[in-house]
């Protein structure tokens, strides 16, 4: 009948394979076993560890590893993982760097789009040449800035609208430069007090007004 | 502080914790080594390359299993170490072999000491897990010549051998507290 091993008997049993590979007394069939059980079974490392220290306690030998490796170790894995926060750091500044340039591109293409959708568009420049009312009229000419205007400078909203330079351009042209410049908030006060000055002129047009009252502070 | 929480340390930095794990599983994992491969170089190297790799995977370590994955790297450099030996070996002229050079100076004199010691503390043992000891460590005589001789099974002899070791183990423990 077959004999199941008592969990005692595994245990010596274990120890003295372990006694007999460490003394290299195995035959080379069960020492490969033994050397395979040796890879996952806790019992068997346990085993081969005792052996090794109690026979190590006899001999004299001190088995004890050089405290150098350590040191080995450590710069071997302290610069690995160095080296990984750097290329962690690389990667998520190229990522931000990417998704910016996207989502700058995506805006850019969205807003042409609403602007194909919309034309002709009103410039804020025109709207007061034309009429008196809806001073600041918005609309999104945009995309057209890179194109037309891709330098737009702060002085163009000091600009009047009977400039002749400025009659040349386009509406598209100015309204698109002028949007451009509402991103600054200085520019866009500037460009609201342009707007009310003007505002004013005309009225001093139609009441025959020759002297202009000083310059208003941009209502609050 | 459990073998969980020094790896969570480590991995978040800590490089303290890396002094604690090797204090706490280099001698364990050392002597698996030298079991496998009977070398104090080999030994050592595999030691190092065990940690490196171990800790360069931390990431996909179970904490809880730290321990027993050391091992499994240590068995694996182990048997790498083991088959790159015996491939140049297989290459190579037949070596001359060297007796291993004896201790001299301070190291000497303490090792003929823990000798001394150690034989004083061997005859408090029971004389037949002495007579075992004695034969397979002072004589070198292997364990199925051991048994020849005192004409018993081998397992005996492994039994008083293993027996007689740990009992050994903590006389010398008692001896040093």
């Amino acid at each position: 009948m077959f004999e199941i091993p008592q969990p005692t008997q595994q245990r010596e049993d274990l120890q003295y394979q372990a006694l007999l590979y460490a003394a290299g007394e195995l035959n080379p069939a069960a020492a490969e076993t033994f050397e395979a059980r040796l890879g996952s079974d806790a019992d068997a490392q346990q085993a081969l560890v005792q052996v090794v220290q109690l026979a190590g306690l006899v001999d004299g030998r001190s088995y004890i590893p050089d405290p150098a490796y350590r040191s080995a170790v450590r710069q071997v894995v302290l610069a690995e993982r160095r080296s990984w926060h750097r290329r962690l750091a690389t990667w998520l500044a190229l990522s931000g760097a990417c998704a910016a340039a996207i989502a700058l591109i995506a805006t850019g293409i969205s807003a042409k789009q609403t602007l194909v959708g919309n034309a002709p568009s009103v410039s804020p420049h025109s709207e007061v040449a034309q009429s008196n009312s809806a001073p600041l009229v918005v609309t999104p000419a945009v995309p057209q800035i890179a194109e037309s205007a891709p330098n737009p400078t702060p002085g163009l909203l000091a600009k009047q609208p009977d400039d002749a330079a400025a009659a040349n351009d386009t509406e598209d042209t100015v309204g698109a430069a002028n949007w451009s410049e509402f991103a600054n908030p200085v520019w866009l006060h500037k460009y609201l007090l342009d707007q009310q000055r003007r505002q004013l002129r005309l009225l001093a047009n139609d009441l025959n007004i020759e002297q202009l009252p000083p310059p208003p502070e941009l209502l609050e | 502080m459990t073998d969980t929480e020094l790896l969570i340390r480590f991995r978040k930095g800590d490089d303290c914790a890396l002094e604690v794990i090797f204090e706490r599983h280099e001698t364990a994992i050392f002597h698996f080594l030298i079991g496998i491969l009977r070398d104090h170089h080999q030994a050592e190297d595999a030691l190092q390359e065990t940690f490196i790799k171990a800790l360069l995977d931390s990431e996909s370590i179970d904490p809880e299993k730290l321990r027993s994955w050391l091992f499994t790297v240590a068995h694996r450099e182990a048997l790498l170490l083991k088959r790159k030996q015996k491939r140049r070996a297989e290459l190579s002229e037949p070596a001359l072999e060297l007796p291993d050079p004896s201790p001299c100076g301070p190291e000497a004199v303490d090792r003929n000491d823990l000798a001394r010691r150690i034989t004083e503390l061997l005859d408090e043992l029971p004389r037949p897990q002495r007579e075992v000891i004695r034969a397979r460590i002072f004589e070198g005589k292997r364990y199925r010549e051991i048994a020849a001789d005192l004409g018993c099974p081998l397992n005996t002899a492994l039994a008083r051998m293993h027996e007689g070791l740990k009992r050994l183990r903590q006389l010398w423990e008692r001896s040093h507290v």
